[in-house]
């Protein structure tokens, strides 16, 4: 498996931009019947992207994802080109603007092969809310490839691309990236601009890379990273050009990890062991894992399910109908029924779930119980975070609190479903970074191991995972039917 | 505090209409159970101490940021209205909000 950083250098020594698109479009037109990664992929806009590199290339232009192509989550919004969110609300919804990190990453030659499938508005788990059909797991595809992000996971562990871009509101990212058995990372809140990026939980959602190595997910950070003047919530934190190629220094032989002990009561029995052996993995690789008292994880996902809906109902009020989305046919007597009948008919029932949770958890009489409650919970939680950092590097869990499971097992249970963002949540509402890397296969399927770290530590998380691959073959492991170049 | 989670159906009736959402009667009584067994679950949160703490409304330091009141690049108005689904003379346009006086 190759690079990007060799994928990008071949293209520039060749000078042919579509080095490494053919191959990618032909696995699309493979797979794709069999997977439903992509809600689009539109082969004019590759042409006239591709046109556009091959002249830059000519021009002597050195791009640090030179003919890299990519996947986009349909919840980016590239100018021209569809932005569904995989609702019908959005069906016909194209953009007039592109998201900054859409702008960032053709300004560093990557060429867009396909906008990817997701649960409606990132509202899932399982990438069964999506209106447009679902996503199968490229390791089994009787199994979801986890959500909401799972279109974008599923392409690069397909090997349709080597990286794509996903947004993570409570392990959107993390979680496919375990199910799909590749790399997967949550940037510190205010790392990547989300200007772009439809809304769903605007203090928790930000946007982050999926590859086959950290090596991959670092560099394609530090392609997306930085301050935005469009984005308020943005820092200006200066990125750190060694995530282009990570340094050398290993990092794992001698790092402090944390494993809370409230891990043992999570995960189900039957995974104890497969974690025990990966915890056991990085203690031989030189890693201090001290089990430690960390409060408040159940907790978290109750916070969580307070606060994600809320802001949800707040962002999705502006779906009225007229500025954009899809109508109902039909004459309308008031404003309010046009708005009402667009809302009903055009979201799906996990999106109005949401809404009606939020806007009862923020109504008079229960915003003090509910909502004022979860901010203050979220506050006792990054204090416990923050305290724990201060003696370790980072903190080691499950992703996820089981490999993928099966399509539809799930999808009538919302709090079953909620579960499977028991590890991922925290790091959405402390706005640390964290990341999943593929550890052991669990009866043929991959699970991942989580790192969280320190705020604007993402360079750190991807240098400990960088050494934990480099050591063992995890990352390598590839489904069956994946094409890898 | 307690929070009492479960909720009537009268509460989630209120509770579509205030969200602009319309459902039918048997759609409702489902989501009523549903609601009321998340609303259950996030119960938990009265196990964790916050008197004192305030609540965290976002991560990180933030303050307004400002910037010059100059024009600058914005939409034309043809981008702005072309994923409107009903447009006349260069504006949205909407059922009639304010009744004919006879």
């Amino acid at each position: 498996m190759s690079s990007l950083r060799e994928l990008a250098q071949r293209v520039t020594e060749s000078g042919q931009a579509d080095l490494h698109v053919r191959k990618s479009l032909s696995t699309i037109d493979e797979l794709e019947p069999r997977l439903g990664c992509l809600l689009h992929s539109d082969r004019e806009f590759v042409e006239q992207q591709l046109r556009s590199l091959q002249s830059r290339l000519a021009g002597g232009e050195e791009l640090p994802l030179a003919g890299v192509p990519i996947v986009l989550k349909d919840n980016i919004c590239v100018k021209g080109q569809k932005t569904t969110c995989a609702s019908q609300m959005l069906g016909n919804f194209v953009p007039p603007y592109d998201a900054t990190v859409w702008q960032k990453l053709q300004k560093a030659g990557a060429i867009l092969v396909g906008k990817a499938n997701m649960d409606e508005f990132a509202m899932g788990s399982s990438t069964e809310n999506s209106a447009f059909g679902v996503t199968r797991n490229p390791w089994d595809t009787e199994r979801v490839p986890g959500g909401s992000s799972g279109g974008s996971a599923a392409a690069v562990s397909a090997g349709y691309v080597p990286v794509s871009l996903g947004s993570d509101t409570g392990g959107s990212i993390r979680q496919p990236a375990s199910f799909c058995g590749i790399t997967g990372l949550k940037p510190t809140y205010g790392t990547v601009s989300r200007y772009g990026l439809v809304a769903f939980a605007s203090s928790l959602d930000q946007i982050g890379p999926f590859a086959r190595s950290a090596e991959d997910a670092a560099r394609l950070l530090a392609c997306i990273a930085g301050y935005d003047p469009m984005d308020a919530t943005s820092s200006e934190q200066e990125i750190d050009p060694e995530l282009l190629q990570l340094e050398n220094t290993a990092a794992l032989k001698g790092a402090r990890l944390a494993l809370p002990r409230v891990v043992s009561t999570l995960l189900p029995e039957e995974l104890q062991d497969t974690f025990q052996a990966t915890v056991e993995e990085f203690r031989k690789l030189g890693a201090e894992v001290e089990e430690v008292d960390l409060p408040y994880m159940e907790e978290s996902l109750s916070a969580y399910y307070v606060i994600a809906p809320a802001e949800a109902s707040s962002n999705l009020a502006r779906y009225d109908g007229v500025r954009y989305g899809q109508r109902p046919q039909g004459e309308f007597e008031t404003i309010s029924e046009l708005t009402t009948r667009t809302r009903s008919e055009m979201f799906g029932k996990e999106v109005k779930r949401r809404i009606m949770l939020g806007t009862y958890t923020l109504s008079a009489g229960y915003y003090d119980a509910y909502y004022n409650r979860a901010q203050k919970v979220r506050t006792a939680l990054r204090n416990a975070y923050v305290e724990t950092l201060k003696n370790f590097t980072a903190i080691l869990t499950p992703t996820t609190p089981g490999p993928a499971f099966k399509i539809g097992e799930k999808v009538d249970d919302p709090v079953a479903m909620y579960l499977s963002d028991i590890f991922t949540v925290s790091a959405n509402l402390t706005g640390l970074p964290a990341l999943s890397v593929p550890s052991r296969l669990y009866q043929g399927l991959p699970l991942g191991v989580q790192l969280l770290g320190r705020p604007f530590a993402d360079k750190e998380l991807l240098t400990l995972a960088r050494d934990y691959q480099r050591a063992t073959d995890h990352h390598l492991q590839t489904p069956e039917l994946a094409v890898h170049g | 505090m307690t929070t009492t989670s479960k909720l009537s159906l009268e509460e989630t009736r209120h509770v579509a209409n205030l969200s602009k959402l319309e459902y039918s009667e048997e759609e409702l009584l489902e989501l009523n159970e549903e609601m009321s067994r998340i609303l259950d679950t996030v119960s938990r949160l009265d196990n964790v101490p916050v008197d004192g703490l305030e609540a965290t409304l976002a991560v990180g330091a933030y303050a307004n940021r400002f910037r010059a009141d100059e024009s600058g690049e914005c939409l034309d108005p043809e981008s702005a209205l072309q994923n409107a689904p009903q447009t006349r003379d260069g504006c949205f346009e909407i059922t009639r909000i304010i009744a004919k006086i006879e």
